[in-house]
């Protein structure tokens, strides 16, 4: 779900100019700056795009269409980004029972976030994990093969582990 | 020493290990140990022995053609990069892993780097590029981490820069991190992608070797045929078409996955029977139904054609499948053909670039007519119009990843068209995998009375 409180968050400009500069401000570095940006905030705020066409002088739609093309994050991921694998081979190996059981167990979509901001769901094909598939990622941990009532026990440890009150969504 | 590769990745036993022999022993951080096992045999050979034009021949006269999906004679697409005039070319590895199912080249990129690197520097050498870029999908961390350091490490043993091993060639290898998207397996949309442009392609031709990275002759090619043109290199032609099929010489890295037993990576001689890269592994948990093979653009091959169809260029793409990505994908009694024909064109739908409008439109037009097939309310032509479209999307296509869109879906529709027709005529899964009986009561009188007759 869109939140628009930290959609709108400030970004350090400051931050920004200097990290394109780190490139040389050349287009073929726009990835390369898309993933810093990407690791900070985890997401690619839209002031921080701005900043980049701004300053690199790249025209607006040609920043969006590489950012959207690219696998980046356009809205922000709150609390842990439970990924469910959704490439061939893990839907064939029941990828998307799992997927079914986590929507039901955080009580959200895939591609929402919970009341509280402590989970957001998402499928991405590539999770890459053909070999152990069904699989699902958590933040960065990837685990598989996973049985339903595994998937559910990984959501179970980390809400063991952090309060969900903890991480109250900005207002 | 066990190398530790990424958790995703599983190597089988067995099968004939040609460019994955001694991965995850061999230590790909010690550049000593991978000379000592033969690495940079092949360069060393190439670049003080043989003129460019050897190089070439050598490679042609093994018959080596791309392994990442098209199947394009090698020796051809470097002739052409090294005739086409111009004082700057470039070599480009795709490292973008295009096919999320596909593990070969993470695993090349991860176990064995310097191979990857020695065969884009003799590649570059060959075509008289002074550039090697290897662009890496930025989430494969590990794989980036060991090709800069394996570029690094040859760098400073003069494997690898300026004047390499003393002699007049000069190859500048950068490691790139790139955007991965299914469409960058098209070398015209990674070749935007890498100028920092949305990742389109473009009409053909000029080709990329004659006109692509900004502009300069470009040769674009997967790590897995790079590190075969280390291996000929390293050998001999003859040696490398010991295996497989006198038109399709050599092995290829097959991703299996799906309703086996033991998924996972394996390398196997082309011109294998589908039947036994099942069995590598360790065969089906079920009952096999059918095989997807090539990726997301997969051909479908029945139970019954696996065993006598060879997995190569010519009887693969005969019977419908294509090489593709190398990933085999097996399915069970309990799938439903029509769902998974549904899934791999949503796809193909969900990572459309958009350029193309038959291919932005007319694939989701295609899911749309397949979801309505799957819930028994199909419209009086849907299946004869998901055939005429497909064919209207392949013949239009702009790249090889749209004309391969639809076929899923075609070879399904030939091979198991009464599930298409039970799930749009009676609302029943023939696999019973699909919850859609509960439409059956509303829509049976309908069909019974022949309102949906009309294919």
């Amino acid at each position: 779900m869109r939140n628009d409180a930290r959609w709108q968050e400030g970004v350090d400009e400051a931050w920004v100019d200097s990290l394109i500069d780190g490139y040389g401000g050349r287009p073929e570095s726009l990835v390369a700056i898309f993933g810093a940006v990407q690791a900070r905030y985890g997401y690619l705020p839209e002031p921080a795009l701005r900043r980049i066409s701004d300053r690199m002088t790249i025209h607006w739609a040609q920043v969006f269409g590489a950012a959207g093309l690219g696998g980046f994050r356009l809205l922000p991921a709150e609390g842990h980004l439970v990924t469910v694998c959704s490439c061939a081979a893990c839907r064939f190996a029941g990828g998307d029972r799992i997927l079914a059981a986590l929507e039901e167990e955080l009580g959200i979509r895939a591609g929402e976030s919970t009341d509280d901001g402590s989970f957001t769901l998402e499928t991405d094909a590539n999770v890459g994990a053909g070999a152990i598939a069904p699989a699902v990622r958590i933040d960065t941990l990837v685990y598989g093969p996973l049985t339903v009532d595994e998937a559910r026990h990984l959501i179970y440890a980390r809400r063991a582990a952090q309060p969900a009150a903890s991480r109250a969504p900005a207002s | 020493m066990a190398v530790e590769l990424s958790p995703q990745i599983r190597i089988l036993p067995g099968g004939e290990p040609r460019l994955l022999k001694g991965i995850g022993d061999l230590d790909p951080g010690s550049l000593a140990a991978v000379r000592k096992t033969g690495g940079y045999k092949g360069l060393t050979r190439s670049i003080t022995k043989r003129s460019p034009e050897e190089v070439i021949a050598e490679v042609s006269a093994a018959g080596l053609r791309g392994r990442g999906g098209a199947g394009f004679p090698v020796a051809d697409k470097w002739r052409a990069a090294r005739s086409a005039p111009g004082d700057r070319k470039i070599v480009v590895a795709n490292l973008m892993g295009a096919d999320p199912t596909s593990l070969g080249d993470r695993t090349l990129a991860e176990g064995k780097p310097h191979l990857v690197l020695e065969g884009a520097i003799i590649a570059a050498a060959a075509v008289g590029a002074s550039e090697a870029i290897l662009a890496v999908r930025r989430d494969w961390t590990l794989a980036i981490e060991r090709l800069k350091a394996a570029v690094a490490d040859a760098e400073a043993a003069n494997l690898a820069g300026y004047l390499i091993l003393g002699t007049d060639v000069s190859v500048n290898v950068s490691v790139w991190e790139g955007s991965g998207a299914y469409v960058a397996g098209e070398e015209t949309a990674l070749i935007h992608a890498l100028q920092g442009d949305r990742g389109m392609p473009l009409i053909r031709p000029p080709y990329p070797a004659e006109r692509g990275l900004w502009g300069v002759p470009t040769v674009v090619h997967n790590a897995e045929t790079l590190a075969h043109v280390a291996w000929i290199a390293g050998h001999s032609a003859a040696e490398f078409a010991k295996l497989g099929t006198r038109d399709a010489p050599g092995t290829k890295l097959v991703t299996i996955a799906g309703a086996v037993r033991n998924p996972g990576l394996s390398e196997v001689a082309l011109g294998t029977s589908v039947d036994k890269l099942i069995g590598l592994a360790g065969g089906s948990t079920g009952t096999v139904k059918a095989a997807f093979i090539g990726g997301p653009g997969a051909g479908a091959l029945a139970a019954d054609e696996l065993g006598g169809t060879a997995y190569d260029y010519g009887a693969l793409g005969e019977a419908g499948g294509h090489i593709g990505s190398g990933s085999v994908l097996v399915t069970d009694a309990g799938t439903c053909m029509v769902a998974t024909a549904r899934f791999l064109l949503d796809f193909s739908a969900r990572e459309a670039c958009g350029k193309a409008v038959p291919c932005r439109i007319g694939t989701r037009r295609l899911v749309e007519a397949l979801d309505r097939i799957l819930a028994a309310t199909p419209r009086p032509n849907d299946l004869v119009m998901l055939r005429e479209l497909s064919m209207k999307i392949a013949d239009t296509a702009l790249c090889r990843l749209e004309s391969l869109a639809p076929r899923p879906m075609l070879t399904t529709l030939d091979r198991f068209g009464d599930e298409y027709r039970a799930h749009a005529e009676r609302g029943v899964c023939l696999a019973g995998s699909c919850s859609t009986d509960a439409v059956l009561p509303l829509l049976a009188p309908l069909a019974e009375a022949g309102g949906l007759r009309a294919w």
